[in-house]
């Protein structure tokens, strides 16, 4: 893979747990699909970095955004998961305050329900969020046609398209993961990412 | 200090090395471009061996 560059690159804010993982995978497999690069804070694993530090520096080279507000209900400790909203809220400000190319950034806000943001940050008002309903299939849609509006790239297949090859993959996940001795019920999501890669890479060549 | 391989770095990582991970992917989708290459040869070499037999024989 070559050098990935700013318009490529699509910074994944998302949960990272096992519950969240059929949204991820979508969005994950969607994003290839489509031509670009996803980023996440799960990319750099060095214990001697500042997790703030990683996450402002894969703000800054990707151009596109996907933020998933959907789950900042309360853990099991009983406090609300701030990553997300705090992330997105670095990301915006990457876009107002930044530099010339940082000002042609993207986002695509996620909910579960749309709206329902006005009821814990009100400043977001105004902005256009999208509803995943917790759906892959209306996830990967609403994935794929915010990246064809907003790059304009022909090469971006129909979302049936992307569907039905997400689906087979899905379907090979487990004998692909054990073939190379992972468990196909925890898949480190460095790994995953792999698989995905050479997935999208065997249906097109 | 003795410098770490790439290959002690992936075992210490837990990462598997992507041409690994690229046989085990065409495998299970069974239509990666080396094995339908493989095939072909495989073919036409059946194929070879067919037509010899029987131009032999006539």
């Amino acid at each position: 893979m070559g050098k990935l560059s700013y318009n490529d690159s699509v910074f994944i804010n998302c949960p990272f747990d096992a519950e969240y993982n059929p949204l991820l995978y979508a969005i994950i497999y969607a994003v290839y699909r489509c031509g670009f690069f996803p980023k996440t804070a799960l990319d750099e694993d060095d214990g001697t970095a500042n997790r703030l530090d990683k996450i402002i520096r894969i703000i800054k080279s990707c151009r596109y955004g996907i933020h998933d507000l959907s789950r900042i209900e309360m853990n099991v400790a009983g406090y609300p998961r701030f990553n997300m909203p705090f992330e997105l809220g670095v990301f915006f400000g990457a876009k107002y305050l930044g530099e010339e190319s940082q000002k042609r950034k993207n986002a695509l806000i996620f909910e579960r329900d749309k709206y329902t943001y006005q009821q814990y940050i009100s400043d977001l008002n105004g902005i256009d969020t999208k509803a995943h309903e917790n759906n892959p299939a209306i996830a990967i849609r609403k994935v794929r046609d915010w990246l064809k509006t907003n790059s304009k790239r022909r090469t971006i297949p129909g979302p049936a398209i992307i569907d039905k090859e997400y689906h087979e993959f899905i379907g090979k996940l487990p004998a692909i993961a054990k073939g190379l001795g992972v468990e196909p019920d925890n898949i480190p999501f460095y790994d995953f990412r792999t698989f995905v890669e050479e997935s999208v890479r065997e249906k097109l060549i | 200090m003795k410098a770490i391989t790439l290959k002690t770095a992936r075992k210490m990582r837990g990462t598997i090395p992507r041409i690994k991970v690229r046989k085990v992917v065409a495998a299970v989708y069974g239509s990666s471009s080396q094995a339908a290459e493989k095939k072909q040869r495989t073919q036409s070499k059946t194929l070879v061996g067919k037509t010899i037999p029987l131009a032999a024989a006539r």
